[in-house]
């Protein structure tokens, strides 16, 4: 799993400090935004930083788009980046649509470090699966 | 004991301080009273920083560790922070004794131990 690119996206900031701290730890390059539209300027490139992004882990709730709108805005475009959704809501129907719209995993807030780390690799091993059959 | 000057003092007894914050609130999480976060986890960051800076690895990992616990599960009590907090007390106490920096320049402001930085201001 070693260096690859996981995008965070969450406005709280010590979350995305300690998110990104606990990723870097395990080998992953980690980039960071506190809104839906600073994610979307990184998930295509906008921001010229041209380090494409392997997993996308993201807020649900979050300025200007949601986690949902994201995961729509990747859909339209045509970016396949496999996702996973937080959320301190723990609406069923909010799950629901997360995985409806191809999520690989809802995690709900509060959760442990060693539960996301599993959701991760878990996400990274499933789309490099599909990668492969596909090619 | 290190003795490199009055800057190991100094780091050493800023270290220290920051730790009674962190202490205090997790006693209190354990004694489940209500305790604001904010101080602890500002208390937690800077050690790390300053820890980073002092190039005091193994401390920085244990603030690194205890911030992701409290961050993550909500300033909830577990006991790993409890774990934690005792390798917290003992890395900070190995960087400097009970030695008292009275006399010494430390430009360290307390306000658990002011006696300690009207002395070292040396106004």
């Amino acid at each position: 799993m070693d260096g690859k690119h996981i995008l965070i996206v969450d406005d709280e900031s010590a979350i995305c400090r300690v998110l990104s701290c606990l990723l870097k730890r395990e080998g992953f390059e980690v980039s960071t935004a506190v809104d839906g539209l600073e994610a979307l300027a990184i998930l295509t490139n906008q921001d010229g930083s041209g380090a494409p992004v392997d997993l996308l882990l993201t807020d649900f709730n979050l300025p200007y788009l949601t986690g949902l709108e994201i995961v729509d805005a990747l859909t339209y475009e045509g970016i396949a980046v496999p996702v996973l959704m937080m959320s301190g809501n723990h609406d069923e129907s909010l799950e629901y649509e997360a995985y409806a719209r191809g999520c690989l995993a809802f995690l709900k807030k509060p959760f442990e470090p060693q539960a996301l780390l599993e959701a991760v690799c878990n996400a990274l091993d499933a789309s490099r699966s599909v990668s492969a059959y596909r090619s | 004991m290190q003795t490199t000057g009055p800057n190991t003092l100094t780091l050493g007894f800023q270290l220290r301080h920051r730790c009674e914050h962190i202490k205090a609130y997790v006693k209190a999480l354990q004694s489940q009273t209500y305790a604001p976060p904010i101080v602890a986890l500002w208390n937690l960051r800077a050690l790390q920083d300053e820890a980073h800076l002092a190039g005091l690895s193994r401390l920085c990992t244990i603030c690194s560790d205890m911030e992701i616990l409290l961050i993550l599960q909500g300033c909830r009590m577990d006991e790993r922070l409890l774990s934690l907090m005792d390798e917290l007390s003992k890395a900070v106490a190995e960087i400097e004794p009970e030695e008292s920096p009275v006399g010494r320049s430390s430009g360290f402001s307390s306000a658990n131990e002011p006696a300690l930085c009207i002395a070292g201001d040396g106004a």
